[in-house]
């Protein structure tokens, strides 16, 4: 049924962009974190 | 006079009871030694899957580090800051030089260099996408495993321990503040409001570190010693009472300098050790083919200068990750776990030192000698392949998880096997001595409230725990699970050491600016 309407494939780009959403959120967090060292290293 | 008075008093009274550090890393070790003998398949899948998912995202981060830290170390000793001596600025250097650098090296490099000085190269030459599988011939592979030896082992591990002992340092010999890992941020950031907080928390995952990294380095020498036994005199000692006696004799020789004044036990068996290392070395260079070694030596010093920019900026995208991870990231990792009780102890020994004199002698001498020991060592393992039966590249390629006996087969090659075997046991033990010993003291002086000379008693009591943790997983052969835990530290403690330079400079700046240096 789930097949049937292509739900199976939503459901999974879904987890596959949430995944990519996060580990991309976890990047961006320590270019911050690295930025903000040395900021408070030269302050 | 009587500011000297009460910090003195201050000091004994704090001598007198354990800190709350000391319980907090108890159990933070417990928590995850129980988790360990009790579950190690889901500790250390759990562990191993994070630190790869880890290094899937961050290894621009992990491979760049080691040399951002190098460059910053030598702008430091090279600019106003680099005559700014950790102590008083008439105060002499505790230790004389050699002892300083004796110690500063057997303690940083550790049990590793028996480990790996044959395995590592011809590791890298065997499943590198600089080696063979790159589709290199074998002499291009040879000279690339050396240099890629060289990156692991080198400069940047030497930066990584002597940026991680500055931060340390400064604040202790320099501004008087406590021996303690959470110092640097704790002082550094007085001024905001999670410096006090991050700064503990700091201290409790260093302690907690170090004996559970110690605590694996033992366990896993059990096991080498065991090796060795059977490899020397073809002992085949199985089953738990053989590895507790082995223990125990490993528990005898780390704890006696431990509980020894520093300028005694730390110094007689860091002496001990580096003479060891120095015959074992000089015995095979003059009976092994001795010419090659030159060349060797020479050839690893061209490489090492000609790759190690390239080599800390190549993340080999589109290339083998398995290697990649389990290799060069990890063991970068590894060092950064080593660092919060090496931080401490190279700290205490350099007091009276300039920063200058530290970053060039600890970066630069101990990297000298790691490059003449793999090209004897190493260089002999892969001359074995080039040019010989290919008995140990062969035995590395079967017994990817078991590399230690590959040492062995190399002084199984020289004359006076026995002699040497011999040695090679001692030195396997004393060298787990060295490392268990600076890192008991490292210990005690952070659970006594960061003091430079903390109790006997206390480091006794570290001595006790390291080994009630390390016979745990060798009793239950669940060693895996506490290695895990030991590299995995070294995620969270990545982050903490670019804090810790932070504040480092940053007082650093402010002290300059009041005139206090």
């Amino acid at each position: 049924m789930i097949e049937g309407i292509g739900l199976d494939k939503a459901l999974m780009a879904a987890q596959s962009m949430g995944q990519s959403v996060i580990e991309a959120s976890a990047i961006i967090a320590v270019i911050v974190f690295l930025v903000w060292t040395v900021k408070l290293a030269m302050e | 006079m009587e500011g000297q008075k009460l910090k003195k008093q201050a000091l004994t009274k704090n001598d007198g009871k354990f800190s709350n550090l000391f319980w907090y890393a108890v159990a933070f070790s417990a928590i995850f030694s129980v988790w360990a003998v009790m579950n190690p398949t889901s500790l250390t899948t759990t562990l191993w899957g994070l630190i790869y998912k880890f290094h899937d995202n961050f290894n621009w981060l992990v491979i760049s580090m080691p040399l951002i830290i190098c460059i910053l170390s030598f702008a430091l000793a090279f600019s106003k800051y680099g005559q700014i001596k950790l102590g008083k600025k008439d105060e002499k250097p505790e230790f004389s030089t050699a002892s300083w650098l004796t110690m500063l090296f057997t303690a940083g490099l550790g049990v590793g260099l028996v480990n790996f000085g044959v395995a590592e190269p011809l590791v890298h030459y065997l499943s590198s996408p600089l080696g063979l599988p790159g589709g290199f011939d074998k002499v291009t592979a040879a000279k690339n495993a050396m240099a890629l030896t060289m990156f692991n082992w080198g400069i940047p591990a030497w930066a990584i321990y002597t940026i991680s002992g500055l931060v340390i340092g400064y604040f202790t010999y320099h501004r008087g503040a406590k021996f303690l890992p959470g110092t640097p941020i704790e002082e550094g950031f007085k001024d905001k409001k999670w410096g006090k907080g991050l700064g503990s928390l700091t201290n409790i995952l260093a302690a907690g570190a170090s004996a559970l990294t110690l605590a694996a380095s033992i366990g896993l020498g059990v096991f080498q010693v065991k090796n060795a036994l059977k490899a020397v005199f073809n002992w085949e000692l199985a089953g738990v009472q053989s590895s507790l006696i082995i223990l125990l004799f490993i528990f005898l020789s780390y704890t006696i300098p431990a509980i020894s004044p520093i300028n005694k036990g730390m110094k007689i068996i860091g002496d001990i050790n580096i003479y060891l290392v120095i015959g074992v070395l000089i015995f095979t260079f003059v009976i092994g083919p001795t010419r090659f070694f030159m060349g060797s030596i020479l050839t690893t010093f061209g490489e090492t200068i000609k790759t190690i920019v390239p080599l800390g900026f190549n993340v080999y995208l589109f290339q083998d990750r398995g290697w990649f991870n389990d290799w060069p990231l990890t063991t970068l990792v590894w060092w950064v776990s080593w660092t919060p009780f090496l931080g401490i102890f190279i700290a205490r020994i350099s007091k009276g030192r300039t920063i200058k004199q530290i970053v060039l002698a600890s970066i630069i001498i101990p990297t000298l000698f790691i490059i003449i020991w793999f090209s004897v060592f190493g260089g002999f393992g892969l001359l074995n392949d080039i040019a010989g039966d290919g008995s140990i590249a062969k035995y590395i390629a079967e017994n990817p998880n078991d590399v230690y006996l590959s040492f062995i087969m190399v002084l199984q090659q020289l004359p006076a096997f026995n002699i040497i075997g011999l040695i090679f046991i001692a030195l396997v033990v004393i060298f787990l001595a060295t490392t268990a010993t600076s890192a008991a003291i490292s210990l005690s002086m952070m659970t006594s409230n960061g003091v430079e000379n903390a109790p006997p008693y206390r480091t006794f009591i570290w001595c006790i725990i390291m080994v009630t943790i390390a016979s745990a997983n060798v009793v239950t052969g669940t060693l895996n699970g506490v290695k895990a835990v030991a590299v995995f530290l070294g995620v969270p403690y990545m982050f903490i050491l670019f804090l810790q330079i932070a504040g480092m400079i940053r007082q650093m700046r402010k002290d300059y600016k009041e005139g206090a240096l």
